[in-house]
């Protein structure tokens, strides 16, 4: 039995509230897009070798007494699947139904696999999807597994505790029961403003969606520019919540709220380690503004980044992991309500975020194709049924905006996309 | 307030063997008291006296016994 660490059951109850919204569950995609198809046969093999090498690719999550752990499987399923479009006409449509239907596969938590590499193939494209399940692991582990399955068997297996474990066990029992408060208050404090939607959610949600937005080389060199220009050296993160807060505003919300807040994550593996693999190892920062706050762009970012100061001086941002630890021994459903909603049962998250970054380790050829493109996929629960998943690759940015669209109408999303690009281009 | 945190102390949170026998200079955590259970008091003291206690004096000072816990809420009425 591998237990879930304490960030690892934050996105389990996350998959509770996202299969309480409708959806699938956790279901999340690193997408892998290739100038040429690789050898099916020598990626299977490849997938076949990594899920030996490490069970717990393959392992059944089960519930033992109010927490839950991996079990090892008696037998090891294949988690290699192969699409290929026979119509030459619509392979664009046949590449996006594929992925759509990956993500969307309805299944019980104890069928699930952790893991799945899909390769769909067609004359024009090609991709190379890893769906993983969240509890699993975080957006870093899933490019490290990518990592592990083509470069397989290059490095030694390292055990040693990482991350979330790590910081846990060094922090004493008082330790921890301050830094949860600490949580507790901050989040308190945040409470004071009721967060703006852009749809109360109120319709029945079966599916999410995803529309995809790429920045060539120029436009990104612009927009990180502009990013350490309004929000700093180390606040490219922000710089795109800011932009999407401003967005909001302008294309307006369903319920306005009183401003925007919007949590995000940050990881605390060392930077180019190449392991720890499994396990989410992160944290959670808030981001909020008022509607007032919003107007000067300006003023906005100089207020995110004196929030932002102010978490990291206070040690908000690790605070939020004993409160994690102490979540993980709550039913989901409790978790789940503690954690998404205010005193007023409003949804705290105006948006859901995640910023991975330029991809590390740098990957240019899977099995000698060239990578021309990446993106990653999340659900999101209902409300705020809006996300943005913004990654890089080779100096060029894509974003991911994942939605539900019974909540978010296509008229709607393609006017935040356009206001979107005009914000980070810093032309709105 | 005394009585009142001493039920939900006995009756929610530590198993006692002899609760009848609980004194107020008892030490809870060697009597079972953990971080949950602290948690757990504390939102209770906060909700039930309307205080608000500071993070920075989660201690066992204030904690240790009853008669520390009932001192450091009517420290914050």
């Amino acid at each position: 039995m591998f237990p879930l660490n304490a960030a690892d059951h934050f996105t389990l109850m996350m998959d509770h509230e996202i299969r309480k919204s409708g959806l699938a569950g956790n279901l999340c995609a690193l997408v892998i897009e290739l100038e040429t198809c690789p050898d099916k046969d020598e990626l299977s093999k490849k997938t076949r070798s990594f899920a030996q090498r490490f069970p717990l690719a393959v392992a059944s999550l089960q519930k033992t007494g109010r927490r839950y752990a991996w079990e090892e499987r008696h037998k090891s399923p294949d988690i290699f699947f192969h699409h290929v479009c026979h119509d030459v006409k619509n392979s664009g449509t046949f590449q996006i139904e594929t992925l759509k239907k990956i993500i969307n596969k309805k299944q019980p938590l104890e069928d699930l696999l952790p893991v799945e590499v899909h390769l769909i193939e067609s004359e024009k494209n090609n991709q190379l999807v890893l769906r993983w399940f969240h509890p699993l692991c975080d957006a870093k582990g899933i490019e490290l597994i990518l990592h592990h399955i083509i470069h397989q068997g290059q490095h030694q297996h390292n055990d040693a505790p990482a991350g979330v474990d790590a910081w846990l066990a060094k922090q004493g029992l008082w330790q921890k029961i301050k830094f949860a408060f600490k949580a507790r208050n901050n989040i308190r404090q945040l409470d004071r403003l009721n967060s703006a939607l852009l749809n109360p959610a109120d319709q029945p949600a079966d599916t999410f969606d995803f529309q995809i937005v790429r920045y060539d080389k120029e436009q990104t060199a612009k927009i990180n520019m502009l990013a350490r220009q309004y929000a700093g050296m180390t606040g490219t993160a922000l710089y795109f919540i800011g932009c999407m807060m401003r967005t909001l505003k302008t294309v307006g919300c369903d319920h306005q709220g009183d401003g925007f807040c919007v949590p995000y994550a940050f990881n605390l593996r060392k930077r180019k380690a190449l392991f720890p693999i499994f396990g989410n190892h992160v944290s959670f920062l808030f981001s909020q503004a008022s509607h007032t706050q919003l107007k000067s762009k300006q003023q906005l970012f100089e207020h995110l980044k004196e929030q932002n100061k102010h978490s990291i001086r206070h040690s908000l941002d690790f605070a939020m992991l004993p409160l994690m630890e102490a979540g993980s021994w709550l039913n989901l459903d409790r978790f789940g309500e503690i954690v998404r909603k205010n005193p007023q049962a409003t949804e705290r998250s105006s948006f859901w975020f995640s910023y991975t970054g330029e991809m590390d380790p740098p990957m240019t050829e899977i099995l000698g194709c060239n990578v021309t493109g990446l993106f990653q996929i999340s659900p999101v629960t209902a409300p705020p049924s809006f996300g943005m998943l913004v990654s890089q690759l080779n100096g060029e940015l894509t974003i991911s905006y994942c939605y539900i669209p019974q909540h978010v109408p296509e008229e709607k999303l393609v006017r935040i996309t356009k206001q979107m690009s005009l914000e980070l281009m810093d032309q709105a | 307030m005394h009585d009142q945190i001493k039920t939900f102390i006995t009756q929610e949170i530590v198993q006692l063997e002899n609760p009848e026998h609980f004194s107020s200079d008892d030490d809870l955590l060697a009597a079972g008291l953990d971080s949950m259970g602290i948690m757990r008091l504390i939102m209770f003291l906060e909700k039930t006296f309307g205080v608000t206690l500071p993070d920075n004096e989660i201690e066992p000072d204030n904690i240790q016994t009853l008669n520390y816990i009932v001192k450091w809420v009517e420290r914050h009425q």
